[in-house]
């Protein structure tokens, strides 16, 4: 049993990692069916990679990370205090348990926090450029309890960062997305970007959550899943579980919002509902129509023969700022341009004065628009092969564009919310006519 | 009669890291397990009439969540343990310290690695890199990142167990003492 408990960690980690021979993974089967203190080891090592996920993001940047595997995995000094940052929505859940749901919650969370006490929101998942701002505009460490009136800001097309709550409700924002807590953190104000939300069954007593925009207020969230969107003037909310009593700024009721709903509420008052979309596997969009009022970043103009859109000067934040020629499209979160599958082939009509580098970017989610996670497919040097100064098409298989280190991390249908093109910064006189995406067809 | 809404939700949450370490050790994703873990408390809530008692919350749940983390893993192409192995990973173990001890204590010694240690751990299993992704970023072999993690791993149980008082190693009494 002791040389089987010996190897256990690392048929662990290679198991986790998806890398065990089928004979390995055998062993690993027969030791947890024999062994019952094998089991309890390999529960605790999965106990112990979820307690890891909760890890406070690494900051270090990636040149100083070769030190790590050298450094000796030892305990910290005893001098060393524990960080006080080491709490998570889980762990609270695993060990203050069903005291929280009962309504001890405020006692309970007190012993754990201290000072910090009341209603504990803490940030988790964050990825990318995460910015917490304190009412004073001071910036916060992201691994520190929200402040009421903090700010949380996710920038970069790859952001991401999840406000979550002891009872296991959460919050996240993806993308280029500000979120303001108002007075207390049970209020979250959206003023740009996308949240989705699964807010668990609140308690009576709790105060009540409340997700707003400037164009409609959400409250007393309870047993909901939903995604919130700020689209040109506008709120689309989409509905996935429970019934939320919608009502105006002004505290106007205005609408129940039901499961399988999206509703757009805007500026002016208007509000329409329709059936929660299916994104379309096939795709076509051309520019004699014009940009939608929230398009991001690019000029549509007559071009020859054809409206095209082309790049603008823009400083990208993603790049420290750099000024790039970029087009940037609307972001389409909630209903998704198209849904792309590896065999899917994503079709570009474009003029160039020279070729050079350049890229297009594809941002994508999962199927489900709550909580789901993102990532982007990429043709980088789109454009070095490209001839001077005539139309042509790129084209390109959504299989060949994974080869990117933001890639995403997750299986097709991969549903498209953001379309980038790029040429760093050099003008090469692109100009975009038309973009079609070709889904998988029964040959496939 | 039909379990009260609030009475599913406190069981759940009592039981929460049982749930989730049963999807994550099928799922092979933390964050995964997080997100089955939300699914099955909203299907409870939906199914909560089906309830006949206390105790049939937890063993449906547990169920509930193995079958998502097998569609999860399905879809990933992980290949799953063989029946009888989750039914024993599904069922509570004889002499289990309690989740929430255990929680306790791994929190405790996870505090006490070094921050390398810590990056390791969350690149991982926050980040969701394979060793082979670590590797590149370190420029190290994989094989080198395995061993890492597993003597991460090692020095996690170790030191857990000395802190539930359940096997005690020179190594780690000490600095326990004092910590």
């Amino acid at each position: 049993m002791k040389s089987h408990l010996a190897s256990i960690d690392e048929l662990f980690v290679r198991y986790w990692d998806g890398t065990l021979s089928p004979e390995q993974q055998d062993q690993l089967a027969d030791l947890l069916a024999s062994a019952p203190a094998a089991r309890a080891q390999f529960q605790l090592l999965c106990h112990q990679a979820l307690a890891a996920a909760e890890l406070p993001a690494w900051q270090e940047p990636i040149g100083s990370l070769s030190a790590i595997a050298n450094q000796p995995l030892v305990p910290a000094t005893p001098g060393c205090p524990p960080s006080p940052s080491g709490w998570s929505r889980r762990r609270v859940l695993g060990w203050v348990g069903g005291g929280l749901a009962a309504g001890i919650a405020g006692v309970a969370a007190y012993r754990w926090w201290g000072s910090e006490a009341g209603d504990p929101l803490r940030l988790q998942h964050v990825r990318g450029t995460v910015h917490l701002r304190d009412s004073r505009g001071r910036t916060r460490s992201v691994e520190k309890p929200l402040p009421p009136n903090a700010t949380v800001a996710t920038i970069g097309l790859e952001s991401t960062a999840t406000l979550a709550y002891p009872d296991g409700t959460r919050i996240t924002l993806n993308g280029d997305s500000v979120i303001l807590l108002r007075g207390s953190t049970r209020w979250l104000h959206l003023t740009q970007g996308v949240v989705s939300a699964v807010v668990l069954p609140q308690p009576l007593a709790a105060a009540p959550l409340v997700l707003s925009t400037p164009q409609v207020v959400l409250p007393g969230l309870s047993g909901v899943a939903l995604s919130l969107g700020e689209v040109a003037r506008a709120t689309e909310v989409g509905v996935h579980q429970g019934v939320i009593q919608a009502q105006r700024p002004n505290g106007d009721a205005l609408a129940d919002f039901r499961p399988g709903e999206l509703h757009v509420v805007h500026a002016d008052g208007r509000h329409t509902k329709e059936p929660l979309p299916t994104t379309p596997t096939d795709y076509r969009r051309d520019f004699a129509e014009p940009l939608p009022e929230d398009w991001s970043v690019g000029i549509r103009e007559w071009w020859e023969t054809d409206f095209v859109v082309r790049p603008e000067w823009w400083p990208d934040p993603y790049h420290n700022f750099t000024v790039m020629h970029q087009i940037r499209s609307d972001k389409q979160w909630n209903r998704g341009f198209f849904t792309l599958y590896p065999t899917s082939e994503i079709h570009v009509r474009y003029w160039i004065d020279r070729p050079g580098a350049g890229q297009l970017c594809v941002c994508v989610r999962t199927s489900r628009t709550v909580s789901s996670p993102t990532g982007v497919l990429e043709v980088n040097d789109a454009f070095v092969d490209a001839r001077s100064r005539e139309w042509q098409w790129l084209k390109v298989r959504a299989a060949n564009m994974l080869a990117n280190k933001e890639a995403p991390r997750f299986r097709d249908p991969w549903v498209a919310f953001l379309l980038v093109f790029n040429t760093y910064e050099e003008d090469l006189g692109l100009k975009v006519a038309e973009i079609r995406v070709v889904g998988p067809r029964p040959a496939d | 009669m039909a379990l009260p809404a609030d009475v599913i939700v406190q069981i759940l949450l009592r039981e929460r890291l049982r749930v989730t370490t049963l999807a994550a050790a099928i799922a092979r994703d933390g964050h995964v397990a997080d997100d089955i873990f939300q699914q099955v408390v909203l299907a409870a809530l939906e199914n909560g009439s089906h309830f006949k008692g206390h105790d049939h919350v937890l063993p449906w749940a547990l169920r509930a969540a193995r079958h998502r983390a097998l569609d999860y893993a399905k879809s990933k192409q992980l290949r799953p343990f063989p029946d009888e192995v989750l039914d024993l990973l599904e069922a509570p173990a004889e002499g289990d310290s309690p989740w929430s001890d255990q929680g306790e204590a791994l929190h405790h010694c996870l505090n006490r690695l070094t921050s390398s240690a810590r990056t390791l751990l969350q690149l991982k299993y926050g980040e969701g890199l394979t060793a082979a992704a670590i590797a590149a970023r370190l420029n190290r072999t994989a094989d080198a990142v395995y061993q890492s993690l597993s003597r991460i791993h090692k020095l996690l149980r170790e030191c857990v167990q000395t802190r539930l008082g359940l096997a005690p190693t020179a190594a780690n009494a000490g600095r326990e003492g004092e910590g």
